[in-house]
């Protein structure tokens, strides 16, 4: 600090100071490793911001399926079959007096035996929150009856309306996202870790090794999985629990999947495999392991989070094709997949749309990992 | 070069060998076969067949061998007579029914592929061009969009507008006024007015995909540094973009050309059922859960066959392609 | 959620009959409605169909397109081309005198070999069912005589009566048929039960005898008499006869092997067998077989679609002699998948469409747009949704809870059938017991209510009862296991699973544990005929009248899951199966007994007796009552019914004699 002047001193100190949080600033973005040079970037990235934010709730949903969802996966309401969404009031009568239902009476024409549900204006039943309700489980750690919302007395809040069999197709969603979220998160992490491990095998070593895993990978991708599928299908045993039917589609998955990871790997392997630290390293005498795992693999290591991150959503699309052929969940359990079977109907495009609304939700959940990806890429691009 | 092609050729015979056998396992690992499929479809009709009656016909179709021995007879036949088999349920020989479904699968899966090809590639290079503008947002939602449904129920809700708005659900390729007749400039319209929903759910998928890796691919691109220093030396951008930039980029799309007719084939099986078109997909699906051996046999030794070619192109194209390649032989020679 | 314990009472049945009258269900009540609005249309129709015989050869018309060929030497004259004058069988209209023309179009799935559903529309039987079910009518014959113990039938067809290309119909067509093809069992069915004759006293059975009396008349003899002879002949072999002139080309029997396996070659076919079962029982996908239906193929099946045209040697007439069909064309298209058939319909594009009753209200919604109207047709089943109980099956511990009639009666009584008939049927179904609705022959009073109440304290009691007591959720056998049934379902069936899952709702909260099966037609084929099958909810019992179909009801054969073993047992004649005893047995010795009785009013009191059995036991549970099956009906079609019976015996369709269908306006009819 300066003797000068206190004041003048002061000044300098300043202007001192942002020069050097400025100078520290730039120390810091060259020192800064890899992974903070990519967050940096992200953030910056709006549509991937967008997308972490909508995927974090939508997990964060997943998790709290059971609390959110205000009836559970095994309420058949045979009195309000197909009924559309239940209109949320607030004013009755010009008076305001919170959220709430009327109470609906189910008809059905006589001429098309189409379900019609006529409001009731006598009967107002009012929301409440943090209410008893049906038990559901925290993945098998606690057992509660408080869900987040429901409908007071004999009243129905069906948000998405229902289905055939009178479910409510809010809460099945909600229950269904716990399995459509996490299959291809378990499927892509099977997939990663077989795919580097094999492909940067295959990369590295070369030779014979190189080529007969190439012909393995060949022979995986020509694979017709559907006769797999159904094979599957039928040696799977009836009284499968929800949790192993979960895991038996997961590996069906990433069984197939691993493969292009595995290309992906080897090639970039096979390319920098000639870059002069690698060389020097193999010089050093370093063991070959020791090669891929601290110098090879960090320096594609953004990318194979890329890849990770786009091939999410097949794995989405992918349980849905599954549900489509008929090797999905088994009822009651649900996931997004059934729940599109269930729609694919002329009937339910036509009369009861509401039933596509699961769509929807498959179509965000897969653009927001899209778009992430997309960030990600540009984040780790180290051009930019 | 050409040892190298000829080395991977003969290394593909193997291949399919081994993946002939392990289908035809899998095709007669349920349990059941084609005779148990086959007597529960006449008791709908009202039929029964007695149990001798079925044994009779299990021995007619060679069914009470063992699966590694019907597996034997089944290449050989193919192998010395070129007679790829006997489908029971259309009780014809295989190459007949293949015959029959060939012409429309491969209408079909080209179309899709032109269509993918055609769109995808001039709007990755525009997206990639104009990053982050309008333009290159809109086309990624498009694309994502369609990527996003699933293909069948993006099938039943296209059919479903169709028939709203244009009064036609335009299901099959050809509309039953012309399925008897000849070829006319009318019926061949009316064929490519059926193509429009296939291809579009079918090649929306691979299309999107396509526009992505373009993308990702031109703008890597154009920030290499041969690009850079050209544009600094004062080249047009226009030139840049075609000499350095799009020629390079392409490298990779090219060279998975091989792969895509197989996706086309075999991903179009779920479009194939919704939107009534009568190619291999719905024939093969029915021939699995019917096990009906043979056809399946063939249809997915054929896609298996294709698949390897595909990867065998795709490696040529790359080897070709790739100019250090291409130099090192060129130094050699 | 548990669902609290409930009673319903039987009353509230009044209130869905009365609704499922609007649907067609009760036969009488609204075909007397029908009938007093329309009084002068049903007179007319009445006046018209008075004719039985064609007078004049003047009378014979035919249709625009024959005449043209006529005209053009193509075709002979339509004199020449009909039978003799009173030998044409003369079929009443429906509703109008038709005008020729216009193209049906037909939608078939698009299955392996061709159009099968064109099959039984147009079938033409020796002898055919009448249109109120109670018996056979001639068809092809013309008529019969029968000795007073029912021992030598003869039948009498029709002179003049021409095939397809023109060949003569004769008694060596019928000749052909028994000698060188049923016989000999060449198409790969065991001769039917029609041809056996019963010997009272030992129970030996022994084949009838074929003889061609002249080129008309063909007799047939028994050694016993042979009650109900042409209705089991309607039934299992329908038609009788073979195109001896084309036959001759084709047999071995006449060719030698050699040639004849070379013609098969031809065809597509590795072996005779195949050949044959193609050529003399599916033959309908070879157009140049001679048949005697209204509609001939003009090609093979192509993979989208296929034109069958007009028989220009058809012998039916309407009333005033305009040879019938009406309609010139079909056209076969084909469709991979139920909702296709559902567009193209609402688009007016199919002028007959199938369906399944849960399409009521698409096609209902859209009836305006699409120009047709809804048909429904009662079918012949005790319920809509229901479950069989596997009475043989490999655990003994199940096996004596099956036989347990309070069990069946707890899985009865703890499922809420109001509410299933809210989610499966749209509300039409009643929410009664499988059993024989009023007004239908056999009807049992008190039979629908019986075990229908909705009662879970009642259910939790009986299996209390059978020492079946409850540890935590599940209810334990004897053995310590839990008590775990496996209900098994095709997966293919319509709304699969959905009706399972409920009952796997409504069951476990009684305590029993379900495992819910979808397999592949194949796989459940074989759970049922190896007896692995516990419950299922496939198919549904019932039948026109245990005297014609009695498989769904009497353990004759192996098929019908309840009685599999069974049916085994008695089709092998010990050989295989399991022998019943008590009440099941007794199904089986009056059923002998009923097909030994040759007085009609001795047959229905031996059918009720069964159809008794059947009320007092409950082998098979209904929850909903049957549903109509659904035909949209393009409203330029005419004479189509608009309540009948739709049964596979009267061969679905058909029983609306599409022959005299026609068009309104061909005109208007595009292809």
């Amino acid at each position: 600090m300066s003797v000068i002047s206190p004041a003048l001193g002061r000044l300098r100190g300043r202007r001192a100071s942002s020069l050097e949080a400025a100078a520290a600033r730039r120390e810091n973005y060259y020192a800064a490793g890899q992974w903070r040079l990519m967050w940096a970037k992200l953030s910056s990235h709006r549509l991937a911001q967008i997308s972490m934010v909508l995927l974090a709730v939508l997990y964060a949903c997943a998790v709290l399926a059971g609390f959110l969802a205000p009836y559970s996966l095994g309420s058949y309401d045979s009195d309000y079959v197909d009924a559309p969404p239940t209109m949320i009031r607030l004013f009755h009568e010009d008076r305001f007096v919170g959220p709430f239902v009327y109470g609906l009476s189910f008809e059905r024409d006589p001429e098309t035996l189409r379900p019609l549900f006529v409001a009731d204006h006598e009967q107002i039943h009012r929301l409440e929150f943090f209410t008893q309700g049906s038990e559901w489980s925290f993945f098998g750690l606690f057992n509660s009856t408080l869900h987040l919302f429901g409908a007071e007395g004999g009243g129905r809040v069906f948000l998405f309306g229902t289905d055939s069999l009178g479910r409510d197709l809010f809460s099945r969603i909600l229950m269904g996202s716990q399995v459509s979220l996490t299959i291809p998160l378990v499927g892509v992490a099977i997939s990663f870790v077989l795919g580097i491990l094999i492909g940067s095998i295959a990369g590295y070593f070369g030779g014979t090794v190189d080529f007969l895993i190439q012909r393995l990978i060949e022979i995986l991708r020509s694979f017709p999985t559907l006769p797999l599928w159904m094979a599957l299908a039928a040696a799977i045993p009836s009284r499968v629990p929800v949790i192993t039917m979960f895991l038996y589609i997961t590996v069906i998955m990433a069984f197939i999947e691993w493969t292009s990871l595995a290309r992906v790997v080897r090639s970039k392997f096979i390319s920098l495999k000639r870059e002069d630290y690698v060389m020097a390293a193999r010089v050093a005498g370093v063991r070959p392991l020791r090669i891929i795992g601290t110098h090879l693999v960090p320096g594609f290591l953004s990318y194979l989070v890329v890849a990770v991150t786009l091939a999410v959503p097949g794995m989405i699309i992918g349980e849905t094709s599954l549900s489509f052929l008929g090797l999905g969940m088994q009822a009651p359990a649900t996931s997004w997949g059934v729940l599109l079977q269930e729609a694919q109907d002329i009937t339910n495009v036509a009369i009861y749309p509401w039933k596509l609304i699961p769509l929807g939700f498959v179509i965000i959940t897969v653009l927001a990992f899209n778009f992430l990806g997309d960030g990600l890429r540009d984040a780790a691009d180290p051009h930019k | 070069m050409l040892t190298y092609i000829l080395r991977r050729t003969l290394m593909m015979i193997p291949v399919v060998l081994v993946i002939s056998v392990i289908v035809f396992w899998i095709i007669q690992l349920p349990p059941g076969d084609y005779v148990s499929s086959h007597v529960m479809e006449l008791q709908k009709e009202g039929e029964q067949l007695s149990a001798a009656e079925q044994d009779a016909l299990r021995e007619r179709y060679g069914l009470d061998q063992p699966w590694y021995a019907q597996y034997l007879a089944w290449i050989w036949g193919i192998l010395t007579r070129g007679d790829l088999g006997y489908s029971f349920a259309y009780s014809q020989p295989v190459l007949a029914v293949v015959e029959r479904y060939m012409a429309t699968t491969l209408i079909v899966a080209v179309a899709s592929m032109v269509f993918t090809y055609v769109v995808a590639i001039p709007i990755g290079v525009y997206s990639a061009v104009k990053q982050y503008s309008v333009g290159d947002y809109v086309f990624t939602t498009v694309g994502f969009l369609g990527m996003a449904t699933p293909n069948f129920l993006l099938a039943i809700i296209l059919m479903y507008l169709s028939y709203i708005w244009f009064g036609n659900p335009m299901l099959g390729l050809q509309s039953p006024e012309y399925a008897a007749q000849g070829w006319s400039p009318a019926r061949v319209l009316d064929m490519l007015r059926h193509l429009v929903i296939p291809v579009v759910v079918i090649g929306t998928a691979s299309t999107c995909e396509l526009i992505r890796v373009m993308r990702g691919q031109m703008l890597d691109e154009m920030t290499k540094q041969h690009v850079l220093t050209a544009r600094a030396k004062g080249v047009k951008e226009s030139t840049n973009l075609r000499k350095y930039s799009l020629r390079a980029a392409l490298n990779p799309i090219v060279s998975t050309i091989g792969w895509s007719l197989t996706a086309i084939f075999t991903g179009s099986t779920i479009t194939a059922i919704v939107l009534n078109l009568p190619t291999q997909g719905p024939v093969m699906l029915d021939a699995l859960m019917a096990q009906d051996m043979y056809l399946a046999g063939a249809w997915l030794g054929f896609m298996a066959i294709l698949t390897v070619i595909g990867t065998l192109i795709s490696d040529i194209l790359l080897a070709w392609l790739d100019p250090r390649i291409r130099d090192e032989r060129r130094a050699r020679a | 959620m548990a669902i609290p314990s409930r009673t319903r009472t039987p009353v509230e049945f009044r209130r869905r009959t009365a609704l499922g009258a609007l649907g067609g269900m009760g036969l009488l009540a609204v075909a007397g409605c029908a009938n007093s609005s329309e009084g002068t249309a049903a007179e007319e129709v009445e006046a018209i169909n008075q004719v039985e015989e064609i007078d004049s050869s003047e009378a014979l018309t035919e249709s625009p397109m024959l005449a043209r060929r006529v005209e053009a030497g193509e075709l002979p004259p339509i004199t020449e081309r009909m039978p003799e004058l009173e030998d044409i069988m003369v079929e009443p209209v429906l509703e109008q005198i038709g005008v020729h023309g216009g193209t049906w179009n037909f939608p078939t799935r698009a299955s392996q070999e061709g159009p099968w559903e064109i099959g039984k529309p147009t079938e033409e039987a020796l002898f055919r069912f009448t249109p109120e079910g109670d018996g056979v009518e001639p068809n092809v014959a013309k008529g019969f005589d029968v000795n007073d113990d029912l021992t030598e039938y003869t039948i009498h067809l029709r002179k003049g009566m021409k095939w397809s290309d023109g060949h003569p119909f004769t008694s060596a067509d019928v000749m052909m048929w028994w000698d060188s093809i049923m016989r000999p069992e060449v198409f790969g069915r065991s001769v039917y039960d029609a041809f056996w004759s019963t010997d009272p006293a030992t129970g030996e059975r022994a084949m009838a005898e074929f003889s061609a009396v002249d080129d008309h008349t063909v007799q047939i003899a028994f050694q016993h008499p042979r009650p109900m002879f042409l209705e089991r002949v309607a039934i299992d072999a329908k038609w009788m006869f073979a195109p001896a002139h084309w036959m001759k080309e084709v047999l071995d029997e006449f060719i030698g092997e050699e040639a004849a396996l070379a013609i098969a070659e031809e065809r597509g076919y590795e072996d005779l067998e195949g050949w044959y079962e193609s050529a003399c029982y599916y033959y309908w996908f070879w157009p140049d077989r001679p048949m005697l239906r209204a509609w001939t193929p003009t090609a093979e099946p192509g993979p989208e679609q296929v034109t069958w045209e007009r028989n220009p040697y058809y012998w039916k007439s309407d009333p005033e002699g305009n040879q019938l069909p009406y309609i010139d064309e079909l056209s076969l298209e084909t469709y991979q998948d139920p909702s296709h058939v559902e567009l193209q319909v609402l688009d007016g594009h199919f002028d007959i469409g199938q369906f399944e009753f849960s399409s009521f209200t698409l096609l209902q919604e859209n009836a305006e747009k699409g120009d047709y109207r809804v048909v429904q047709w009662e079918t012949a089943d005790w319920y809509s949704h229901g479950i069989q109980f596997n009475l043989e099956p490999a655990d003994q511990t199940l096996r004596g809870l099956f036989h347990d009639e309070r069990f069946r009666e707890a899985l009865s009584v703890a499922v809420d059938r109001e509410a299933l008939s809210e989610q499966l049927t749209l509300g039409l179904g009643a929410p009664q017991q499988s059993s024989i609705a009023e007004g239908r022959p056999f009807h049992q009073e008190g039979w629908a209510e019986k075990w229908a109440s909705y009662d879970v304290d009642r259910a939790n009691t009986l299996l209390d009862d059978l020492g079946l007591a409850r540890s935590g959720d599940w209810r334990i056998r004897p053995d310590g296991e839990p008590l775990r049934l496996t209900l098994t379902q095709e997966s293919e069936a319509p709304q699969a699973g959905q009706f399972e899952e409920l009952l796997k709702h409504h069951l476990e909260e009684i305590g029993i544990q379900i495992d819910v099966q979808l397999v592949d037609g194949g796989r459940f084929g074989e759970l049922n005929d190896s007896g692995q099958l516990q419950l299922t909810t496939r198919g549904a019992i019932g039948g026109i009248h245990p005297i014609f179909r009695p498989d769904t009801v009497v353990p004759l054969r192996a098929g019908t899951p309840w009685h599999n073993q069974y049916g085994t047992w008695y089709a092998s004649e010990g050989a295989s199966g399991v022998e019943p005893t008590g009440d099941v047995m007794e199904l089986i010795t009056v059923y002998r007994d009923m097909s030994a009785q040759t007085d009609p009013a001795q047959i229905d009191s031996y059918a009720e007796q069964i159809i008794q059995f059947h009320q007092k036991n409950l082998w098979a549970l209904g929850y909903t009552g049957p549903v109509p099956r659904l035909f949209s009906v393009s409203n330029n079609l005419a004479n189509v019914p608009t309540e009948t019976t739709f049964a596979d015996e009267f061969r679905d369709l058909g029983h609306g004699r599409p022959a005299q269908f026609t068009f309104v306006d061909p005109e208007a009819e595009t292809a």
